[in-house]
């Protein structure tokens, strides 16, 4: 555990000291990167761990953002802290709730129900527009955090700007927590379940339960990403909720090699800065280079991007997770 | 407060919306149980076969051939698109990952997705296309007040003759069967002496026809914007879970229940218009979750 500690610590120390040279536009990337991979790491514990695949996860993420920017907007709440609170209490509440349906459903039915709840959100953002502003999305103000600290800005030492602060600040928290989670007697029910179901209930493990857990810890890192997602971006539109965005946090985590989330952390950065590269070079044709990668990985690297690096670099040694 | 003529619009703007339905995921649940695959890219199809048939008929009206030959147009880039698709997609790239994991399976046709999107737009443009001609020829029928576009009519009823084809062929021909039985039961057709390979292709053709087909009929009636598509794929994986997984008697059922759900719900709660397929998929996965899915995988 203190290694992990070590771990999480040097990671934080890394991300600080990125904060301190980069320009804001590479500290908004990377910012967003790691909410990408707190929404995979959730996908890792249900996906790797689980076995269950969720095309639902952009539906929390905009839960999210949107119960930030709907309290924002119509109770007035103006501290970041209460907020931030009461985004993933609300994500994590709703993520149980759906989580109670889902985790008695399986392989396709459950991706299904998944598709099918994020659908509902993302057509109810759309079309409750007087209230969530439709398709133009909703403004986040940039409020201040225990009063001092606005969540946007460039107030800090440096050229380190706030968002980015909180962020890694929050991530950091997120994957110590999370490593403590893969370790705990949860995730070894998970992966007995995943692989043999009918023992695992005979040794008194109920996989309704396990997956019911699972699920709603995802939905609460899917929240914690959603609502910092609304302090970054100032703007949050329904296109999030879409399930074309779920799909890429599935795409991130199977790049990662779904079991590692260290492997998700390097997967998320790599693809946004990508994606984000290639909209800049080639405009419309982005999302062909995404798939084109994607197709030849699926066909040629099957275990993702940790494996790769893991069997080249590193051996089978240190790979042992998986 | 509901007229006759309303009921009369209720009810053909249901018939319309299910063989638009219909035809989506009859296809995309034809590649399910005959190839196991639940494609995400199907969707796309649906967009190829409109963007074609916007360039078949503008060359036809280009030629300066009278507006009539549109429809011929239309038919002939639904199929095309359809064929073209089919014999290319399924060998290249389907074949190699149906012994892969469900996973990667997903995925690769989410990849599939976005790089054919892509190419839509390499060729088409990224701006928004019209081909209004074949509506706007046809002019309105005037139901008790209510004009109503007559190129709807046109639609459903030859939606409604390529379905009833699909299924005659099915069920009469002796392609149709081998089909039926390749999706039954995959390990006794192939020692029966089915060439599987080759019937995964035609299974996958036929899908993505009748998809394409689809997509060509609706081009008229749209603004055709990349991306377009995605919303489809969705509604028809509502369809095909509600129908049963594989199922293609049941895919068209569901997409008569989809409908009328939704023009109902159109007049009595207009917010609710979309979400009210997908909360009918919930709750069918939540009654039937098994059930639903006897026949399929």
């Amino acid at each position: 555990m203190v290694k992990t500690a070590y771990k999480c610590l040097i990671i934080y120390a890394c991300l600080l000291l990125f904060g301190f040279f980069a320009t804001r536009h590479l500290q908004y990337l990377l910012s967003l990167s790691l909410l990408y991979s707190l929404v995979a790491i959730g996908l890792v514990i249900l996906i790797g761990y689980g076995g269950l695949v969720s095309f639902g996860q952009g539906a929390f993420y905009a839960i999210g953002a949107y119960s930030v920017g709907l309290l924002l907007k119509y109770y007035g709440f103006q501290n970041a802290e209460i907020l931030l609170v009461l985004g993933v209490l609300i994500t994590t509440l709703i993520s149980f709730l759906i989580g109670l349906l889902a985790a008695r459903t399986r392989k396709l039915a459950f991706a299904m129900i998944t598709v099918a709840f994020s659908m509902i959100i993302y057509t109810l953002l759309v079309k409750f527009y007087h209230i969530t502003g439709g398709t133009d999305g909703l403004r986040i103000p940039a409020v201040k955090l225990f009063g001092i600290l606005p969540v946007r800005g460039r107030d800090l030492f440096m050229s380190m700007s706030n968002e980015y602060f909180i962020i890694i600040t929050i991530f950091t928290i997120i994957l110590y927590i999370t490593e403590h989670v893969i370790n705990s007697p949860l995730s070894y029910a998970l992966r007995a379940v995943k692989d043999a179901e009918l023992k695992a209930v005979s040794l008194g493990i109920s996989p309704t339960r396990v997956y019911i857990l699972a699920f709603t810890y995802a939905g609460f890192l899917a929240g914690i990403a959603g609502t910092l997602y609304a302090f970054l971006n100032a703007h949050i539109d329904p296109l999030i909720a879409f399930w074309t965005t779920s799909g890429e946090f599935v795409f991130i985590t199977i790049l990662g090699g779904i079991t590692s989330i260290y492997g998700v952390f390097l997967a998320s950065i790599l693809y946004l800065f990508l994606k984000t590269y290639l909209i800049v070079y080639t405009a419309y044709y982005w999302q062909f280079v995404i798939g084109f990668v994607i197709l030849l990985l699926i066909l040629l690297a099957p275990k993702g991007l940790s494996g790769i690096i893991f069997k080249v670099y590193i051996g089978r040694k240190v790979f042992r997770k998986s | 407060m509901l007229e006759i003529t309303s009921l009369i619009v209720i009810f053909l703007n249901t018939l319309i919306y299910t063989v638009i339905l219909a035809l989506i995921s009859v296809g995309l649940n034809m590649v399910l149980g005959v190839l196991k695959i639940l494609n995400l890219s199907h969707g796309v199809l649906l967009a190829i076969g409109a963007y074609l048939s916007v360039t078949f008929v503008r060359s036809f009206l280009s030629f300066g051939l009278p507006i009539y030959t549109t429809y011929i147009a239309l038919g002939l880039a639904g199929i095309i698109a359809g064929i073209f698709m089919g014999f290319t997609v399924e060998p290249i790239i389907l074949r190699r990952i149906y012994e892969r994991v469900e996973i990667q399976q997903l995925l690769a046709t989410f990849a599939l997705m976005l790089i054919l999107e892509d190419v839509i737009k390499l060729i088409w443009g990224p701006q928004s296309l019209v081909i209004a001609e074949p509506y706007l020829y046809l002019g309105n029928l005037n139901i008790g007040g209510i004009s109503y576009p007559l190129y709807y009519v046109f639609l459903m009823v030859v939606g409604y003759f390529i379905l009833l084809i699909t299924y005659i062929f099915l069920n009469t021909t002796k392609i149709g069967r081998i089909i039926r039985s390749t999706a039954f039961d995959r390990e006794i057709s192939l020692a029966l002496g089915v060439d599987v390979k080759r019937v995964y292709t035609y299974a996958f053709t036929i899908g993505a026809t009748l998809t394409t087909l689809g997509g060509s009929l609706i081009a008229p009636t749209l603004s055709l914007q990349p991306g377009f598509s995605s919303e489809y794929i969705v509604l028809s994986f509502a369809v095909v879970v509600v129908g049963g997984l594989g199922d293609i008697k049941g895919a068209f059922i569901a997409s008569l229940v989809m409908a009328l759900a939704r023009t109902i719900t159109v007049m009595v709660f207009p917010e609710l218009e979309l979400a009210i397929i997908f909360i009918i998929m919930l709750l069918v996965l939540q009654l039937r979750p098994e059930g639903l899915f006897k026949g399929g995988r």
